[in-house]
């Protein structure tokens, strides 16, 4: 049937525009365009008019018969309208035909006692979308963070090209050796690190030891790491020492 | 937004079933007139009704208090009632040309259950008309003219509801009114 109403609004829009057209050569008196009218009579009824426009379709409607017409038959189809669909149905409709939706309904809704806390935290989460975001983000920081630290115990040991040379590596213990001096910084993780030479850079030991000898000598700092805490904290404060150059 | 309806909201949400049939209560007859009068049909509009009820059940979590309780019900109703007769479409357009008369038209092809004859009679020609009429409108049309006249809906919720910006409302709401009194010309 959405056929017979377009149908319908084009002939409308068509006989609207005659009728307009009528009006201006019939009475040029009226100071308002029926047109207009007709679009405040709708706005009247739908409770959208405002204070002065009252008084202009008002004068309007005591002037011109058709738009006074027009609102009328507005005025009754609303009512009608109104009257029709807001009547009869409910009268037919027992009070049994409510109570037994009602069990129908109830008698069908999931138990969500199971379900409950698991809902509230999703419900949580629809409602903070940045907050779950950010938890997320941190989470998958910590866990990364933590993998790198616990890898493996395998010996690893970081220096220069031309101080690996230089150093020499017994079983797990790592030694630089006396009359030797590296330039730069050594890091060493699962072992044991025994300076009998000299160091110029730092040297950072991670899940080991360190034994400085007499003969040794660190010019830059000298650490030992053993803690989840310190080696986070190690983390840090290297990575800023990359992105800030002393 | 109503104290006490979204009082109930969050009782529901605790798994408390007592508040939730309260909700089931208060809107059920709303919701059963709206969708009634949408598909003409008894069953389908309880059928509405239950889904419409278990939706809002399953969904409440989902459910955000800057929009009114009623206008998310109602929402989820009419989008149930609209998809109906999406579904029914098909037929109606297959008969829509064989069927000129009014009386002839998709009023006699909706299965419609008549039972009880007594409110057949009470009917009025010009409510006949009238049912016909809005019976006769594109599913969007019919909707907003039904919310309106049976609800007396503000243009703004109706918007809310149909998601719809109210400017478009309006316009509906005052073709469907032309359209009515196009039909009942000579009754008014």
């Amino acid at each position: 049937m959405q056929h017979s109403f377009e149908t319908y609004s084009r002939i409308f829009r068509i006989a609207n525009k005659a009728k307009k057209h009528d009006h201006k050569t019939e009475r040029g008196l009226a100071a308002m365009n029926c047109k207009v009218a007709v679009e405040f009579i709708h706005q009247y009824l739908d409770g959208e008019l405002e204070g002065n426009q009252h008084e202009q379709l008002k004068s309007h409607l005591n002037q011109c018969d058709s738009c006074m017409k027009t609102y009328e038959q507005y005025e009754r189809t609303d009512a009608l309208a109104k009257y029709t669909l807001q009547s009869s149905i409910v009268s037919e409709r027992s009070t049994a035909d409510a109570t037994k939706l009602r069990q129908s309904i109830l008698a069908q809704l999931p138990t969500k006692h199971q379900t409950k806390s698991k809902a509230r935290f999703v419900r949580w989460l629809y409602r903070y979308p940045g907050l779950t975001a950010a938890a997320v983000f941190i989470a998958v920081m910590i866990v990364s963070l933590f993998a790198s630290w616990d890898q493996d115990s395998k010996l690893i040991i970081s220096a220069s090209q031309d101080d690996l040379q230089h150093v020499v590596i017994q079983g797990n213990t790592i030694i630089v050796p006396e009359g030797i001096e590296l330039t730069g910084d050594l890091v060493v993780e699962n072992g044991i690190v025994e300076v009998k030479g000299a160091v110029s850079g730092n040297v950072t030991v991670i899940d080991g030891k360190m034994v400085l000898a007499s003969t040794g000598h660190i010019a830059g700092q000298s650490k030992v790491i053993d803690q989840a805490l310190d080696w986070f904290w190690y983390k840090v404060t290297s990575s800023f020492n990359e992105v800030i150059p002393q | 937004m109503n104290l006490l309806e979204s009082q109930l909201v969050k009782l529901a949400l605790k798994g408390d079933q007592a508040a939730f049939a309260e909700l089931v209560d208060l809107y059920q007859e709303k919701l059963y007139h709206m969708a009634y009068r949408m598909l003409n049909n008894r069953q389908e509009a309880e059928d509405v009704v239950q889904d419409t009820f278990l939706r809002v059940y399953n969904n409440l979590e989902r459910y955000i208090d800057t929009m009114k309780f009623s206008t998310w019900i109602y929402r989820i109703a009419t989008n149930l009632c609209i998809d109906r007769l999406r579904k029914r479409k098909p037929i109606y357009s297959l008969d829509a040309e064989s069927s000129e008369y009014e009386g002839l038209d998709g009023y006699s092809m909706i299965p419609s259950d008549n039972r009880t004859p007594e409110s057949e009679l009470l009917l009025s020609e010009t409510q006949r008309i009238i049912h016909q009429a809005i019976d006769s409108l594109p599913p969007k049309y019919k909707t907003v003219m039904i919310l309106r006249y049976i609800h007396e809906l503000s243009l703004q919720e109706v918007g809310d509801i149909l998601d719809m910006p109210v400017t478009t409302i309006k316009t509906r709401v005052h073709r469907g009114r032309e359209f009515l009194r196009k039909k009942l010309e000579y009754r008014l």
